[in-house]
């Protein structure tokens, strides 16, 4: 004991005076400047009046540039997807025959929870953070976020809150946390392994991660809006972050709560969850009042790229802006109504279950708001069916079935006798892949020219939709099929009568594996060598009068004589559609 | 300063900072030292890292003018949650490593007070 002490003193003194070099490398810590004048850590001044950024690696580990940072986090996200995706075709093999023929149940139950939570705290959150870095200062004429370092702090708070929720796959001789992403106690108190104790860390982490950036895109947008850019001009992607940013704001420190309860329960002898002496529906009502509108955190910003890229495309002004935006607020006050609709199996007062029926319900009204105005502003216009335009597409497709899924869950009748079955699994996928997945495919190809200054690959890009689109129906239907049949969640085996459904199920997965990785490839390759844009506007988006403020700053950075940064290779440009 | 009109005031910003991973490094360290039975040392190493990132990113983004009154700041406030949670509670090795490293960064802040200020 004594000497692992030492060991571990050592190697602390080790790290900090590791960390205390490199930083002297970096910085001359007493020679700051006040902000008045430039005092960048390794920049230069140039003849452009701003801070050149240093080079290599140590670009990427000091900035504090929205546009690098959002780089960051789409990186970051496209790595959890596949680590999620990973996990999850793991999954569909092992359910392609009813036994446990390929991974026994321990290592399925953590695969399944590594997969929920890393799509939904590493992937999504993460994912949609990459576009609100990176685009909101553009879309609303600011230079940068409204806190720079903070917004830094974020994206590095998740590399290690991933390693410690994966922990349980990367340390060898301990379990995997088993908890399923929604770690209902008492099992989530019971368990022993580190691994969830570590898990727990981790989510605590990408929950403060949230928060900073939620705070950051909220001051942004209030305070750092050029001056052109009022409210009644400000673009719809903005609203949706916005009002997601205020959600987070409510529900993520209650889930830090929350954890930081579960782990004293689970380390320091509290009672708050325990069966003897807590209430373990206490953390499904803390639990859900953060779930819940972590749904509307992950959905709202996608519907906003959805509104802003589906009008580009049809030639039109998005149908009812207005009532768009009025839709999304709407959505963001109900959402913390309705918590207790995941819990009316529980036994809770039936009063209770009707008043959150009824609010379950009327969010319909707001979703279908928008529903109807993406498909009006289609309806006689001139439509263009490029990659990110059939991705827009298929969300609206994907959303109608996974949320009139929902209102059949929501009515407490109906869900009494669906709850814990692969219905609830097939309605949740539809949205949270077949939409909100989509909506961030259409949104990484619609930026593409302007973050890589190239165009994609659009052979692979239609593929990846198709694939993706006939992929997720194939097993997201499946389910809802499964469902009906009444076979439960979070299983790793079943009974024979379930086998087609499982095994087009498994098909459907594979399908979307395989487009994703084209959605990979296309992303690298493109990036490195694909044809040059040949102008600021590669959507033709001022022909109908839709060129928006990002575009405009990538005309200007395309004609201000910024030092080229690539070689400067000789174009060879390609129109866009 | 040159302006550029189209790109507003925080170009005039830093486009790099040290700090963040240093801070985030210390915070995750901390967490699980705390946490954890037998790791008080990483505890100590992970609250000193995340005390020096602070008072370094406040005084490099001009929030704060010296580094002592921030170290101050962070060892008074370590050094009372350590004391609360020795005398509060049975966790009394974790309000340890909180309180020693609160006495170590109010003993930096002194070194740092005596070096900006020209006396030593």
């Amino acid at each position: 004991m004594a000497s692992s002490s030492l060991v571990l003193t050592v190697l602390m003194g080790v790290l900090l005076v590791a960390v205390a070099a490199s930083l002297a490398r970096l910085e001359d810590w007493r020679s700051y400047t006040p902000l008045s004048d430039v005092g960048g850590a390794l920049g230069e001044r140039t003849e452009h009046g701003h801070e050149e950024k240093p080079g290599g690696v140590v670009r990427w580990l000091t900035t504090v540039d929205h546009k690098d940072i959002g780089i960051l986090y789409g990186t970051y996200g496209a790595i959890a997807f596949v680590w999620g995706g990973l996990a999850v075709l793991l999954m569909r093999i092992e359910l392609a025959a009813p036994a446990t023929d390929v991974i026994g149940p321990a290592l399925y139950n953590g695969l399944l929870t590594s997969h929920g939570i890393t799509m939904l705290f590493l992937f999504g959150t993460p994912m949609i953070a990459a576009f609100g870095n990176y685009f909101i200062p553009l879309l609303i004429g600011a230079d940068d976020m409204a806190f720079p370092r903070i917004n830094a702090i974020a994206f590095w708070l998740l590399p290690p809150g991933a390693l410690l929720v994966w922990a349980g796959f990367l340390i060898p001789g301990i379990a995997t946390a088993q908890t399923s992403w929604t770690m209902y106690t008492p099992l989530s108190i019971q368990m022993t392994s580190p691994a969830i104790d570590m898990m727990l860390l981790g989510l605590h982490l990408t929950g403060v991660s949230a928060t900073m950036g939620a705070v950051n895109f909220i001051a942004t947008i209030f305070t750092e809006r050029g001056d052109d850019v009022g409210w009644p001009s400000l673009d719809i992607f903005s609203w949706t972050m916005l009002t997601q940013s205020g959600l987070i704001l409510f529900a993520f420190p209650l889930l830090g709560s929350a954890l930081v309860m579960l782990l004293l329960d689970r380390n320091f002898g509290t009672t708050f969850f325990t069966v003897a002496g807590g209430d373990p529906i206490l953390w499904q009502h803390l639990f859900w009042f953060f779930g819940h509108p972590e749904v509307y955190i992950l959905v709202l910003p996608p519907m906003g790229i959805v509104s802003l890229v589906l009008p580009k495309f049809s030639g039109r002004k998005l149908f009812g802006f207005k009532f768009v935006v009025y839709s999304t607020l709407a959505i963001g006050v109900l959402s913390f109504g309705v918590w207790a609709h995941h819990m009316f199996t529980t036994g809770i007062d039936p009063r209770l279950r009707a008043s959150f029926m009824a609010v379950s319900l009327a969010i319909a009204i707001p979703s279908a708001v928008k529903v109807f105005n993406w498909i009006t502003t289609m309806w006689n216009g001139k439509l263009r069916l490029t990659a990110p335009m059939l991705f827009c597409i298929g969300f609206v497709q994907n959303f109608i079935i996974g949320g009139v899924t929902g209102i059949f869950l929501a009515a407490i009748p109906v869900d009494l006798i669906l709850h814990d079955t692969y219905y609830v699994v097939g309605h949740f996928h539809f949205i949270v892949y077949g939409a909100i997945g989509f909506a961030l495919f259409a949104g990484t190809y619609y930026w593409f020219p302007m973050v890589t200054g190239r165009m994609y690959q659009k052979r692979f890009a239609h593929a990846h939709f198709w694939l993706g689109l006939v992929g997720s129906n194939l097993t997201f239907l499946a389910m809802l099929w499964l469902g009906y049949g009444g076979m439960p969640r979070r299983y790793a085996t079943y009974l024979p009568q379930f086998v087609t459904a499982h095994q087009i199920a498994t098909v459907g997965a594979f399908l979307i594996g395989i487009s994703t990785l084209l959605w990979v490839w296309n992303m690298v390759v493109s990036w490195k060598e694909g044809p040059k844009v040949d102008s600021g506007d590669p959507w033709n988006l001022d022909e109908t009068g839709q060129l928006t403020n990002d575009w405009e700053w990538y005309e200007q950075q395309r004609d201000s004589p910024v030092p080229a940064t690539d070689g400067g290779e000789p174009d060879d440009a390609q129109s866009a559609d | 300063m040159v302006e550029q009109t189209e790109q507003g005031l925080s170009d005039q910003y830093p486009r790099a900072s040290p700090w963040p991973i240093p801070l985030v490094l210390g915070l995750v360290i901390s967490e699980i030292g705390i946490l954890f039975d037998g790791l008080l040392p990483v505890a100590v190493g992970g609250l000193v890292l995340l005390a020096g990132s602070v008072v370094g990113i406040l005084r490099e983004s001009g929030f704060a003018s010296t580094l002592y009154q921030p170290a101050l700041a962070v060892g008074v406030l370590f050094g009372a949650a350590g004391a609360a949670l020795y005398v509060a509670t049975s966790a009394t090795a974790r309000g340890l490593a909180l309180g020693g490293t609160g006495i170590v960064v109010v003993a930096a802040a002194v070194a740092l007070f005596l070096l900006e200020t020209g006396r030593l």
